[in-house]
């Protein structure tokens, strides 16, 4: 799985693509928690993960948990429809913040910086 | 071997899962909606990774024995290992304000497919056994 943070403003936007399951859980992991305690917001861009399993499931709960821990946001966006139903399932489609996309994740957050696009 | 059936196996580590889930995919896509396709890859990846987790507590010496059935109704898979016992209790869906990391695993997999069992033999050999139903994409 590929993994690529930048981080704009006070937003850490971190892009993950392929599939999260166990063998790459950890790695996203450590990427959700090295700007979990910097006062960043986070928005997980979903957009090339084409799996999600419940250890995908698990390291996105923990970034959720450490975010909100330091009274930051930890949004994700733009969940492909088949990887929904992941969250459907559990109900965990009503524990996170999910937005269509990045540009609207990071319109919603508190005092962000708007994206500047090309 | 009819044309429809597939046998692996491989070593019992979390690399293997999406190997197995890259195989199960390729044998069933052209015969199924991409959403129930997910979901067949989603419990096998449960299945698996319980296995590898659970079964052989990561020890990286285990193997599995993977069968996979498809025919004009359904797919079958079969994942065949000789690690520890499963501790059978019914699934259940952890609260989603606990906001819980585990436990999720194996409700996933029941959810997600028509049928799934548990059994061991007297040889201590373990048996998962997955049913889904094809629908046309």
């Amino acid at each position: 799985m590929e993994v690529a943070a930048r981080l704009e403003g006070n937003i850490a936007i971190v892009t993950l693509a392929g599939q999260l399951d166990a063998l790459t859980a950890p790695e996203a992991r450590q990427v959700f928690h090295e700007y979990g305690t910097g006062g960043y917001h986070a928005v997980i861009d979903l957009e090339n993960v084409t799996f999600i399993d419940s250890s995908g499931l698990a390291s996105l709960i923990s970034g959720l948990k450490t975010y909100r821990a330091h009274g930051c946001e930890f949004m994700l966006a733009s969940i492909q429809p088949n990887v929904m139903q992941v969250f459907a399932l559990t109900m965990l489609d009503r524990a996170f913040h999910i937005a269509p996309d990045v540009s609207s994740a990071i319109a919603s957050l508190p005092g962000a910086v708007e994206e500047q696009k090309a | 071997m009819s044309a429809h059936e597939l046998f692996l196996y491989c070593p019992a580590t979390l690399p293997f899962v999406p190997v197995v889930r890259g195989a199960v995919h390729a044998l069933i896509a052209e015969e199924c909606d991409t959403a129930a396709l997910y979901q067949l890859e989603l419990a096998v990846s449960e299945v698996l990774t319980n296995v590898i987790k659970h079964a052989y507590k990561e020890r990286n010496d285990g193997m599995m024995e993977i069968r996979v059935v498809r025919d004009a109704t359904q797919v079958t898979f079969e994942s065949r290992d000789t690690g520890g016992a499963f501790e059978e209790r019914a699934p259940s869906l952890p609260a989603s304000d606990a906001l819980q990391e585990g436990g999720y695993g194996l409700f996933l997999a029941t959810q997600a497919v028509d049928t799934l069992s548990y059994r061991r033999d007297l040889s201590g050999r373990n048996y998962w056994t997955i049913t889904k139903r094809l629908t046309a994409s």
